[in-house]
């Protein structure tokens, strides 16, 4: 087969950081930089920060609208799956539902558990 | 012939495919091909003509889009992040770059015991450089555009995860695959008629990869994170000039690799080409096998109205979820 054989999974994920980070560099450099530099710089406006909060494209004045991230989260899934969200919250309550972390460490554990079934 | 690292033209050969085949340079000629096949193909369902005026029958014309963003000046709101979501952006269309050097369209791919992991660990930046992206303006729309894909995420790409896991797992353990993409790929012709289990493995994980592969681009009905008309651009709504340029950047790169990968595990790769032995014939095949999954893609990202967002979970659930789940512990215990 004609490639590059690297079996040491810890020098692979060394290499794939290496390569995508020089990858990423590059299109931060090429795409943003450097076009910024040739006429985004040359573009002259007042001020370079919007003082006041953007909405739309409109500087927002009223009064200040919030809608936090992982309430709309937490609905979703509330409305998605209901009997799941009833367990969790019956078992410990609102805490755990809002909690973002613990979100991920459901799915930790599942993955744990594949890979423990494999037996890798 | 297998390379070792350590030798200098082994670096080299990195390199170039990293910027130019099958890296930067290819990926942004194919996002403007991907995107003016798709503009073709919205305009032909809403009775237009699509673009038709930039470069021949219009093919420039997401090239003119994608400059006119980059040469506008950077206007960042005070209150959001400045730096931090272009770094994001950027790592993401790297991260799906490289993942290409890990596949049979690279010329030398790179391949090793359990690559699969280095797979799924570059794939899910793409996703976390959007939600970073959405993170950092202050925009009741935009959080609601996060919190949208968040939920999206949290379900869609654990079926993206188990239901590419199970031919990387059946080409291991019957076609000595080591748990590598490459070798997965090379072989996913095989796996369709190994046994009647292999078999049924490989449909039901074909159905939950691309169920997955819907919810993981937002592609209708599962795009309620961006929801125009709804949340204003849900995750974009504030974004404009050289930023949203590079927001789509990700979004379009996510929607060559992602089709790319699954033509090469689901769609039998290369075949009836063995592509170690005729490089240019199978690059080819898989092109045009990635460009038939890329038009359905369209089609339907076209002509299906869009779930609400506790819908699209459930729907993710009851038909991606359980058939990668059955997908997968079958492919565990067969």
């Amino acid at each position: 087969m004609n490639g590059i054989e690297i079996n040491d999974p810890y020098m692979l994920a060394l290499i794939a950081t290496g390569l995508f980070i020089l990858a990423g560099a590059s299109v931060y450099s090429i795409f943003y930089l450097l076009f910024k530099k040739l006429y985004g710089d040359k573009v002259r406006s007042p001020g370079k920060f919007k003082e006041e909060l953007v909405m739309c494209g409109l500087e927002y004045t009223g009064e200040e609208l919030t809608a936090p991230i992982s309430r709309v989260f937490t609905d979703i899934m509330k409305r998605a799956l209901p009997l799941m969200h009833k367990r969790i919250w019956e078992t410990g309550g609102t805490r755990i539902l809002n909690d973002w972390f613990t979100w991920m460490l459901i799915f930790l554990v599942i993955i744990l558990v594949i890979v423990f079934i494999i037996g890798w | 012939m297998v390379m070792e690292l350590g030798n200098i033209y082994s670096y080299l050969d990195l390199i170039i495919q990293l910027l130019v085949y099958p890296g930067l340079f290819f990926i942004v000629f194919m996002v403007i091909f991907t995107q003016w096949i798709h503009r073709k193909v919205t305009g032909r369902i809403q009775y237009r003509r699509g673009p038709s005026y930039t470069g021949p029958f219009g093919f420039l014309q997401p090239l003119a889009d994608f400059l006119k963003l980059l040469m506008k000046e950077d206007v960042v709101s005070k209150y959001s992040l400045k730096l931090l979501p272009v770094i994001a952006a950027s790592l993401g269309v790297g991260a799906l770059v490289t993942l290409l050097l890990f596949t049979p369209v690279a010329y030398k791919p790179i391949y090793g015991f359990m690559d699969v992991i280095i797979f799924f660990y570059l794939s899910v930046w793409s996703a976390l450089a959007i939600l970073f992206i959405g993170i950092g303006t202050p925009n009741p729309y935009t959080s609601l555009g996060v919190g949208r894909y968040m939920a999206l995420l949290s379900v869609s790409e654990p079926i993206f995860i188990a239901s590419f896991l199970a031919p990387v797992i059946i080409a291991s353990k019957y076609y000595n695959g080591s748990y590598s993409i490459y070798l997965t790929a090379i072989n996913s012709h095989m796996l369709w008629t190994t046994s009647v289990l292999t078999t049924l493995v490989m449909l039901f994980s074909a159905i939950a990869g691309f169920i997955a592969m819907m919810g993981v681009l937002e592609i209708k009905p599962f795009d309620f994170p961006e929801a125009e008309g709804e949340i204003y651009w849900g995750v974009f709504t504030e974004y404009g000039g050289p930023r949203l340029a590079l927001a789509f950047f990700v979004l379009f790169t996510e929607r060559i690799v992602i089709p790319l990968l699954y033509v090469l595990l689901f769609l039998g790769g290369s075949w009836p080409i063995d592509i170690t032995t005729n490089y240019v014939g199978g690059v080819i095949v898989i092109l045009i096998k990635f460009l038939i999954v890329f038009i359905i893609l369209s089609v339907i990202d076209n002509v299906m109205p869009r779930y609400r967002p506790d819908h699209g979970i459930r729907a993710l659930v009851k038909y991606g979820l359980t058939f990668a789940v059955i997908a997968l512990v079958t492919a565990l215990f067969i």
